[in-house]
């Protein structure tokens, strides 16, 4: 490789990182953060075995170790560019095999067309009902299809996509094709195909659609988590972005209560204009995002029971049906306010194995085992909860 | 090859050697363990109660079971863990005895024993063989991962009998057998494919969720001992919630009254004095005999001003296990209304003699209550009182018999205060109650460190026979509902 050549590459590469980086980092960084609230990643064996349990857990295992580093947008953007050019590479291998088959007419437009591909299939994880477990499938993917040669043992082949589909999850249906040089072979591999799918239904409790189109590839339901414009208020709301904030047009009556306060930090609004209809909380808790943002705008107007109500229905209506970091922190910390002390232990016990919340999880566990609030912030709530009378909300 | 044998024999052996005690400083004080098994009654047919150092910076336990011929179990690990052939082997050959336990535990490279601890193992086993409970988050308004499922008291293995990963969006509660007949059952399903689901031996019908006689859901179940009967209580459920309040929630009724459903002609059985139009009526309980059904009934109320003045008492009126109907006049059994408190979830003991149920200071969901315990009243003297040996400072509530009346399951909410976890207690011949134990686990904490879903609804079943989720989820989804007759 000459060294123009090798410059070329490396200009390539800078570019294109560099826009990834900027693309994330500054225009939506947003849902680089979101990302790392859709799951929780235990540092135990207890959680790699459970994942392991489910069909696809291992990509969903790897996505929730990724997606904990997505706490810092720097991080998570670093990640996407990693992920980034191991999908190019991945496209690239591909695309250069299927290249073969045309004589290497094409050898020219393999490399465009990989950065065209890398770039479409990554810009599904703009969508938020798109998960990190879909895209690190298809790269598992597209690297095993790239690297298995035409002429492999077709009982390999079986094992390989046998044991892929239980890993990564029904993306490793596209092993197979590339593998069918005959009538037989395909029928074979039809068999197996069919044979996977009953001894998944068999020993696990999803309908046959979920099984075909994957367990935690695509979140159907994602009306239940929010939708992009929720993402962007919360992390303006997270961010302190009051000016922003107060611009973002309100189409949730979470955002208009968070959008409140956002003018209030302005000096643009009163502070009982605040409280007005959050009795009424349920009509704002219409998903996990908006759940969220009014756990945290409860918390900061010192509704220390409705702020934990709120992140209660948040962590439960998750759709992949497990707790996720920012609502465990939420739940100690109103259980330490209204010290319910052993329910903050279980929590912090949780978080205690997680990588970015263990040492504020140990502090939190100290205070629960002491049955002690010496945390200022912390006591200044349990006070004001203390002294206020009991209402009802809804 | 030949050196590698002994070699891993070697490296066993010093593996296993790091963990056994030495230098132990002996503690004359009771292990601090969970769960709590100390001076517990078990039956002997129970899965192994394995169990951990509570501390959590006691990183090694190693636990000796030891009876009175000197046969011993160990267990040791992060959580001790019996084997169960060799649990169920010490227990049968203990029965009506106790049997000693000691723990030596590891902190920080030292060991320490703790003063001994008895089990006792009753003469008699827990006659059913399996539990029913949903699993569902301690949630309000929003719900996630749920299900219903069976799970086997001799050893670990659950087994789902709906779970809601079948069908998205789908909420299941309130399963129910006939007197701990698993081919007998009930449960509802809300949401999607929504449906009240009544098993009846080889027959599974599949009943419209919301019938056009009621206008409502049938909720709360109760089976006739015949199991031609099911009381339900038909609901209209809401629920509000505390701003400063340790109990978080109350779930009330605007409405409720009790119907009974005829299983074999697909008829509703109204009667207006159990749907009286100032009166909220609901938990039915069925007497052992079928000759009563019992009740609790409150004057329906206006909330949230008059939330803690829904104070609900304990009725019993006759059932004519021929026709279908109530008749004679109605019984109070215990007006707790006059003691400032409130019954919720009667459950009739199969011996007729005893009947249990849930006391909070208001309202009828107790769980959701830290005051609520559970109180036992005797039929034939009428003797109520408070079961102050099964009760904690937290609630407990929803009791449930077993099929002897020897055993009595319930929830209990001691563990945090939030999550409930499933007791059982036996009643032993002097009518007080032995200490509770939880419902046993593989490596317990960690199990219920992780477990966010409370225990709830449970029930005792008497017999293994499997349930097949997938085939219930099938007919949810295939079946054309049933729809319900009125009362001809």
């Amino acid at each position: 490789m000459s060294m123009k050549n090798l410059y070329v590459k490396f200009i390539t590469f800078a570019i294109i990182s560099a826009t990834i980086f900027f693309f994330w980092a500054h225009l939506f960084p947003e849902l680089v953060l979101v990302r790392e609230q859709m799951n929780i990643f235990i540092w135990n064996f207890t959680f790699f075995k459970e994942k392991l349990l489910t069909i696809g857990g291992f990509a969903n295992y790897c996505a929730a170790f990724l997606s904990q580093f997505f706490y810092f947008i720097k991080y998570g953007v670093l990640i996407y560019i990693i992920l980034f050019w191991f999908l190019y590479y991945a496209c690239y291998l591909l695309i250069k095999r299927i290249n073969k088959h045309f004589e290497h007419r094409y050898a020219k437009i393999i490399a465009p067309l990989s950065i065209i591909s890398a770039i479409t299939i990554s810009a599904l994880m703009l969508r938020l009902d798109v998960q990190l477990d879909f895209y690190l499938a298809i790269i598992i993917t597209f690297f095993t299809i790239a690297l298995m040669p035409s002429n492999t043992h077709v009982l390999l082949i079986a094992i390989t996509f046998f044991i892929s589909y239980w890993l990564i999850g029904p993306l490793s249906f596209l092993i197979l094709i590339p593998q069918i040089h005959s009538i037989t072979r395909g029928l074979f591999l039809l068999l197996t195909a069919l044979i996977t799918i009953v001894f998944s239904y068999s020993v696990s409790y999803y309908p046959i659609r979920t099984i075909f189109v994957g367990v935690n590839y695509i979140w159907t339901n994602n009306q239940i988590f929010g939708t992009t414009t929720d993402a962007r208020c919360d992390f303006y709301f997270r961010m302190s972005m009051w000016k922003q904030l107060s611009q973002m047009p309100i189409n949730t009556a979470a955002t208009k209560h968070i959008q409140e306060y956002a003018l209030l930090k302005q000096n643009k609004q009163y502070e009982e204009k605040l409280f007005t209809g959050l009795a009424d909380a349920h009509q704002t808790l219409t998903g996990c995002l908006p759940c969220f943002m009014m756990s945290d705008l409860c918390l900061k107007l010192g509704l220390v029971g409705m702020s934990q109500r709120a992140a209660f229905e948040g962590m439960v209506a998750m759709p992949t049906h497990q707790y996720n970091a920012r609502s465990l922190k939420r739940l100690a910390e109103t259980a330490l306010i209204t010290q319910q002390f052993d329910l903050a232990q279980k929590y912090t016990s949780v978080l205690k194995q997680t990588l970015f919340y263990s040492k504020w999880a140990n502090d939190v566990y100290q205070m629960a085992s002491q049955q002690k609030i010496s945390d200022p912030n912390y006591k200044m709530l349990h006070d004001i909860y203390q002294k206020s009378d009991d209402k009802f909300f809804y | 090859m030949k050196h590698i044998l002994p070699l891993y024999s070697i490296c066993l052996l010093m593996v296993s050697s790091c963990h056994e005690p030495y230098n132990v400083t002996s503690i004359n004080e009771l292990p601090a363990i969970y769960p709590n098994y100390i001076d517990v009654t078990i039956p002997y047919n129970i899965a192994p109660l394995n169990f951990a150092m509570a501390d959590y910076s006691f990183s090694y336990i190693r636990a000796t079971i030891k009876d009175a011929d000197g046969d011993s179990i160990v267990a040791q690990g992060t959580e001790a863990n019996f084997d169960i052939e060799q649990w169920h082997q010490i227990l049968s050959q203990n029965k009506g005895k106790d049997i000693s336990v000691s723990v030596c535990a590891q902190k920080n490279d030292k060991w320490y024993s703790f003063r001994n601890f008895n089990i006792s193992i009753s003469s008699f086993s827990l006659s059913d063989k399996q539990i029913t409970y949903r699993r569902i988050a301690p949630g309000y308004g929003q719900y996630g991962a749920m299900g219903i499922y069976k799970r086997n008291v001799s050893d670990f293995s659950e087994q789902p009998i709906i779970v809601n990963s079948l069908s998205e969006g789908m909420c299941v509660n309130c399963h129910n057998s006939n007197r701990t007949n698993s081919q007998q059952f009930t449960f509802h399903v809300r949401g999607v494919n929504g449906a009240t689901i009544v098993g009846n031996n080889n027959n599974v019908d599949i009943l419209e969720s919301i019938n056009k006689i009621t206008n409502s859901s049938l909720v709360y179940p109760s089976w006739h001992s015949t199991g031609r009967f099911i009381a339900f209580s038909t609901n209209q459920t809401a629920q509000m919630f505390h701003s400063h309040d340790i109990n978080r929630i109350e779930v009330y009724d605007k409405k409720s009254d009790i119907v009974v459903y005829d299983v074999i002609n697909n008829r509703l059985i109204t009667d207006s004095i159990i749907m009286h139009n100032d009166m909220s009526e609901n938990c039915p309980a069925f007497s052992a005999n079928g000759d009563s059904l019992y009740f609790i009934s409150a004057p329906t109320r206006n909330y949230p001003s008059e939330a803690k003045q829904q104070k609900y008492d304990l009725y019993r009126i006759a059932f004519d296990s021929i026709s279908g109907h109530i008749y004679g006049n109605i019984d109070t059994i215990f007006s707790a209304s006059d003691n400032g408190k409130s019954i919720s979830w009667p459950s009739t003991c199969p011996r007729n003699q005893f009947i249990t149920f849930a006391v909070a200071d208001y309202g009828y969901f107790s769980i959701w209550h830290q005051e609520s315990d559970i109180y036992i009243a005797d039929l034939h003297s009428g003797v109520i009182r408070p079961i102050n040996e099964i009760c904690s400072n937290r609630a407990e509530s929803y009791p449930k018999w077993s099929t002897d009346g020897r055993w009595l399951l319930f929830v209990s909410r001691r563990d945090d205060g939030l999550h409930s976890r499933l007791y059982i207690s036996q009643l032993k011949d002097n009518g007080t109650f032995t200490k509770p134990f939880m419902l046993p686990q593989i490596n317990p904490k960690q199990y219920y460190l992780n477990q966010f879903d409370s225990f709830n609804t449970p029930d005792f079943v008497h017999d293994n026979n499997n349930t097949d989720a997938k085939s219930i989820d099938r007919k949810l989804k295939n079946s054309d509902r049933k729809y319900i007759n009125a009362n001809n």
